[in-house]
């Protein structure tokens, strides 16, 4: 078992660069923003992430995933979130969806994904993340 | 990625700043996925650029310009009602661009048929993946702003859904039982999307009719529990004349099986069985085609919506007038029914429980009303739901 306050470096492909820092919100699923996030509020929406996780806002958080699916607009819709000012500090995916793509090259939200170990198992919603997206680089300090 | 002479003169910003957004954007794009260089697409569909999307300074510069190649686009809304949201002098504006309208998310039913083996860029997910895997068409699942950056320099990067490699199946899907209507291809659909992710389909074993109306609902449903922008039908696709060539020569990295079990259980899934006493139907996600408007007047003609029923079904503008001229509007409207032209019903008032034949409607609704109860069923079905009041 991982121990409260133990560090984890996990090692990826930046994508979008920049550093950046938070709490992690961690989904097990895909994700199609449109549904799924309200870029009038930058909050989760119910239907796409488990119960626990709606109305939660991605403001600021380190936010984890599988990979993007669903709709096309999601691109827009988390453009249109972060001009709103409800930017997430960083994006982290297994698998690039060119969905997700547009979405944090217009938004310049730093983005790694293909991580050495799968972040959706070994990240869990609380754990503070350090994102360096320039290196590819994620630290994970578990919380539990 | 490699530039061309003409594309570093863009990138440089020497053809002015909307360019020189666009192909650093693409660059940018493109370097994610390793692409070695640029592609010329032949036309473009878009969702109508909104200034939410966009920086305020490419947007002045963008709805002056002019879009490289020919532009489709969709406008969703319904003038009849009053629901179209963009005033005349935007619309001018966009017209100037080169935009056709098409005014639905399923433009391959009004004449955007791109051919195969051509380069193309296309958002709605639900149409992009019928062009690639029906028309044959290639095209990422583009979005914003990648969509417009393409049709403002007439090129996308080439990689992915564009290469002979990108296409190749990865998931067989063995079907071992019968589809009996469209709906069944949504139920398909939305079985093998959530396991496919965003990887390429092969579905091997089909035997019935597969035609407009079954391809519409399946990769409606693929794009809505995955990210799946291409997939295959042995023996029916442009690119799938054998498992073989569908997979091109590899093994399938995953081989699932869709049997009467699986049917059944994403049917059960998509519905929230609760009150069977049915006030909201909903037929057309994506629009329906002429055929089914066809097939809904045969089944109201001479009978009426059950008392306290809404009963409505979405299409293309142009389907609506030729439903007009056939008389089969008429048929619908002394049923009870409504032909609109909207993509979503933004149910008003909110029902209590709706019936629909669309995986993706019934996938996405209830998270928007969560007190009313959803059931999913064919269009057969729904339309008795919606002469009977009862979900049987």
């Amino acid at each position: 078992m991982t121990k409260k306050g133990r560090k984890i470096v996990l090692n990826g492909r930046g994508v979008v660069g920049g550093v950046a820092e938070g709490n992690a919100i961690v989904l097990k699923k895909s994700l199609s923003f449109w549904s799924g996030l309200n870029p009038q509020t930058g909050t989760l929406g119910r239907g796409q992430v488990p119960p626990e996780l709606v109305g939660e806002s991605i403001k600021g958080k380190v936010l984890v995933y599988p990979f993007g699916k669903g709709s096309t607009a999601g691109g827009a819709i988390l453009f249109w979130n972060c001009k709103n000012g409800f930017a997430p500090a960083a994006i982290i995916n297994n698998r690039l969806d060119t969905v997700v793509a547009n979405g944090v090259i217009a938004s310049k939200v730093p983005t790694v994904i293909e991580l050495d170990q799968d972040p959706c198992q070994l990240i869990k919603t609380g754990d503070f993340v350090k994102v360096d997206a320039d290196n590819g680089i994620v630290e994970v300090t578990k919380t539990e | 990625m490699y530039l061309t002479n003409e594309e570093e003169k863009a990138y440089k910003g020497e053809y002015g700043l909307l360019k020189e957004w666009a192909m650093k954007f693409l660059t940018k794009f493109g370097d994610i996925y390793s692409a070695e260089k640029f592609i010329e697409i032949d036309t473009a569909f878009t969702f109508l650029p909104t200034p939410q999307a966009f920086e305020p300074e490419i947007y002045e510069v963008l709805i002056k310009s002019k879009f490289a190649v020919p532009t489709f686009c969709h406008i969703t809304g319904d003038p009849e009602r009053n629901l179209t949201r963009v005033t005349p002098e935007r619309l001018r504006a966009f017209v100037d661009m080169g935009i056709s309208l098409t005014s639905t998310c399923a433009p391959y039913m009004c004449g955007y048929c791109p051919t195969n083996g051509s380069h193309i860029s296309s958002v709605e997910s639900s149409c992009l993946v019928y062009l690639n895997s029906v028309f044959g068409a290639r095209t990422h699942r583009e979005s914003f702003p990648s969509i417009i950056a393409s049709a403002v320099t007439g090129k996308t990067p080439y990689f992915g859904l564009h290469t002979d490699e990108g296409r190749k199946g990865t998931l067989l899907v063995n079907v071992e039982t019968e589809l009996s209507n469209p709906s069944d291809y949504d139920a398909l659909g939305y079985f093998t999307g959530g396991i496919a992710g965003i990887d390429v389909p092969v579905f091997k074993g089909i035997t019935g009719k597969v035609g407009l109306e079954e391809f519409k609902g399946l990769g409606a449903a693929l794009a809505t529990s995955g990210g799946v922008g291409l997939y295959h039908v042995v023996g029916v696709t442009p690119e799938a004349p054998s498992v073989k060539e569908a997979l091109q020569g590899d093994k399938p990295e995953e081989t699932v099986t869709f049997g009467k079990d699986e049917l059944e259980e994403a049917k059960e899934h998509l519905s929230t069985h609760g009150s069977e006493e049915v006030d909201y139907v909903i037929l057309g996600c994506p629009h329906l085609s002429i055929t089914e408007l066809m097939q809904v007047a045969d089944l109201v003609k001479g009978k009426k919506v059950h008392d306290g029923v809404s009963l409505w079904l979405l299409t293309v503008p142009m389907i609506r007038w030729q439903a007009e001229q056939m008389g089969i509007r008429d048929v619908i409207k002394k049923a009870g029914g409504n032909i609109t032209t909207v993509c979503w019903s933004g149910y008003t008032p909110i029902p209590k429980v709706v019936a629909t034949d669309s995986a993706k409607e019934a996938h996405y609704a209830p998270a928007h009303y969560p007190k009313t109860d959803f059931w999913f069923g064919s269009l057969e079905k729904c339309i008795k739901a919606a002469l009977t009041g009862r979900w049987r």
